[in-house]
């Protein structure tokens, strides 16, 4: 399963507009991403505006990564306009979530 | 041996909160499945129902009605067995539907552990239901499969419900959905480690865990803690959801 486009989208512009190459990019994300217990596989837009804004500042700053404050909160901006196309698998949180509906029947 | 005393009275609560409350939770969870026509809550439900009430129902009634009825101990024992072997079924392909289904070898293991208890299954009705819980390699195969589909379950769950905890913290989850994780893993263990201390017993004294009182008590508590955790899980009251959420937002 590959990942998210959300994931590749803010990977690729982290490329782009800091001094981390590819790996340490993918890297990075993927710690922030574990940090917040997301996969990147079934990750959406809203998840990682999230992550963008409370938990990918501070692993970028620890890497040495200049504005890394102003450079998520402009990457969470810019995700904002991607749309979620979803990975088309049902998560264990959807399918927990529904599970509720057995009490509420 | 171990000592044969008859059970004490309160061993039997732990028995019947689990067969009530698994009733419940798996008629509700199959009457979901009728609404929404979706294969998790059709195999919980199943899986539920099938270890739970009925296969496990079954077998009592069989016990009970062993001197009285002989001619239908046999058959009932049959439908006890299939019960089990369709919520162990049931309880792998839903551990594999919902946390790995995208993984084609995940499903060749579970389809194969599927046909092992099926096959299981047929040899013992070739030899005969009285013989269900002799302790030949057909008992072993298919406890095994029992245990395993639970303690796989329980673990997935309990990981699951860590990583909920985290999107918790980020606001990115329910906390009551995240709770519901951690409990399901939780009833799902003391199911299976219940069974496979009943299982280990029966091996070591060499005779049914209801003959031995401490392994009844043990099977009671177990069923006792999963009867709570699958309770709060899936028909949790009102105080305790706002509970959950309270001490979520605390923490965050």
């Amino acid at each position: 399963m590959a990942d998210a486009a959300a994931f590749d989208w803010v990977c690729a512009e982290l490329e782009q507009s800091t001094s981390l190459d590819r790996l340490e990019a993918r890297g990075t994300v993927r710690i922030a991403l574990k940090e917040a217990g997301l996969d990147s596989r079934t990750l959406t837009p809203a998840q990682m505006k999230v992550v963008l804004e409370k938990v990918l500042p501070k692993e970028l700053e620890s890497r040495g990564v200049q504005d890394a404050s102003d450079v998520c909160s402009s990457l969470a901006t810019g995700i904002a306009s991607l749309a979620d196309g979803g990975s088309g698998v049902e998560t264990p949180e959807e399918v927990f979530r529904r599970l509720a509906g057995a009490s509420a029947s | 041996m171990a000592e044969t005393a008859a059970p004490h009275p309160l061993v039997w609560v732990g028995f019947l909160a689990f067969f009530f409350v698994a009733l419940a939770v798996g008629v509700r969870l199959l009457l979901l499945a009728r609404r929404t026509r979706q294969l998790p809550e059709l195999c919980m439900g199943i899986g539920v129902l099938g270890i739970g009430p009925v296969g496990f129902g079954l077998m009592v009634l069989a016990q009970e009605l062993r001197a009285g009825s002989p001619a239908l101990y046999a058959p009932i024992v049959a439908a006890g067995m299939a019960a089990v072997a369709a919520g162990v079924i049931a309880k792998l392909i839903f551990n594999w539907r919902v946390y790995h289904p995208t993984r084609s070898r995940v499903a060749a293991l579970v389809a194969l552990a599927a046909a092992v208890h099926v096959a299981a299954f047929g040899y013992t009705a070739v030899v005969g239901f009285e013989t269900f819980n002799r302790l030949d390699s057909s008992y072993l195969l298919r406890t095994a499969l029992q245990i395993g589909a639970l303690l796989w379950g329980s673990v997935e769950s309990l990981r699951y419900g860590r990583l909920m905890g985290r999107r918790v913290r980020l606001g990115l989850a329910d906390p009551a959905v995240a709770n519901r994780f951690t409990l399901w893993g939780i009833g799902a263990f003391a199911a299976g480690f219940g069974t496979l201390v009943g299982t280990g017993a029966q091996l070591w004294y060499g005779q049914p865990e209801a003959q031995v009182p401490w392994v009844l008590a043990s099977s009671s508590a177990h069923g006792l803690v999963a009867a709570i955790a699958i309770a709060l899980a899936f028909m949790p009251p009102p105080a305790y959801v706002r509970f959950v959420q309270r001490r979520a937002a605390r923490a965050t």
